[in-house]
């Protein structure tokens, strides 16, 4: 992984994070293994999920990808990369925001950013019992 | 006094306590106790990010406790309480505030060092005496990380 380049810090509930980069993996090969880290809040209080979160991104340009929108993960999220230019939040990450990710690290974050939750939005899909979509 | 739930977890307002315990609860409010995020305004707000549409928050220091405690103890509908640790519990507790009450330990990872009493509860030095403490003052203490879990007392929790 080279410096400088934009990375994924996957940062979850349990095991969620290495199993969401595992699954990732599996579908777009080990190019995967140069974007994503993961990172589970298991077992640590407020201030030593900041730390590990602070301690993996370093001084690369880092989206943090959570699992929620609010809670331990999202709030350490949050408290390391607000005000930073060069970090950004993704909360609610599915398999299609990673995939997306993966492939489109070059472009700018403000651009980059609205693409990923678009990409996760058009990701959940419903089927109604009588074949109809929602 | 109409508290649903008084809990010592230092991730304060998360999935836990929300989901696992506000379903069950159906609380109007969650008051959090402590000077740090009492004096965070931005902390607040995340943490205000995390409730349910309608539930009202209150952030207070540790000196304003008692008496916001006593104030949601007379609304009808309930509250949650939420302290970031047992330090900071038995402060309040010291008040004579908590007396009568039950005190649900749901979270605590004190980290490297930290006593192991459950894969929920790691305390740090001093927490110990502290709960003994909380207990003599009249408090009720018990381990619990979800509604469906098994209620753990503070006599099985020490032995």
């Amino acid at each position: 992984m080279s410096e400088g380049e934009l990375r994924g810090v996957l940062l979850t509930h349990g095991s969620l994070a290495v199993g969401l980069i595992d699954a990732a993996e599996r579908v777009a090969g080990p190019v995967v293994r140069d974007a994503l880290l993961p990172l589970s809040n298991e077992g640590m209080d407020p201030t030593a999920i900041r730390s590990a979160l602070e301690e993996l991104a370093g001084a690369s340009p880092i989206v943090v990808f959570t699992d929620l929108p609010a809670g331990s993960c999202a709030f350490a999220a949050r408290a390391i990369c607000d005000g930073r230019g060069t970090r950004a939040v993704v909360c609610g990450v599915n398999l299609p925001v990673l995939l997306d990710f993966v492939f489109h690290r070059d472009m700018p974050l403000d651009e980059l950013v609205p693409r990923l939750v678009e990409k996760g939005r058009a990701g959940l899909v419903g089927r109604m019992p009588g074949g109809e979509g929602t | 006094m109409t508290i649903s739930l008084m809990r010592v977890d230092d991730r304060l307002i998360h999935g836990q306590v929300v989901i696992g315990w506000g379903a069950r609860l159906d609380p109007v409010g969650y008051l959090v106790v402590g000077d740090e995020i009492a004096a965070s305004s931005w902390e607040q707000e995340l943490y205000r990010m995390g409730l349910p549409d309608g539930a009202r928050s209150e952030f207070v220091a540790v000196e304003d406790a008692p008496a916001a405690i006593q104030t949601a103890g007379r609304e009808s509908g309930g509250w949650i309480v939420l302290f970031p640790s047992i330090e900071v519990a038995c402060r309040v507790a010291r008040t004579g505030a908590l007396r009568g009450a039950a005190l649900n330990l749901g979270g605590i990872h004190a980290g490297e060092g930290g006593r192991i009493l459950l894969p929920y509860l790691q305390l740090a030095a001093g927490d110990v005496e502290r709960l003994v403490e909380m207990r003599a003052l009249g408090v009720e203490i018990s381990a619990r990380d979800l509604p469906d879990s098994a209620d753990v007392p503070l006599d099985d929790l020490l032995r």
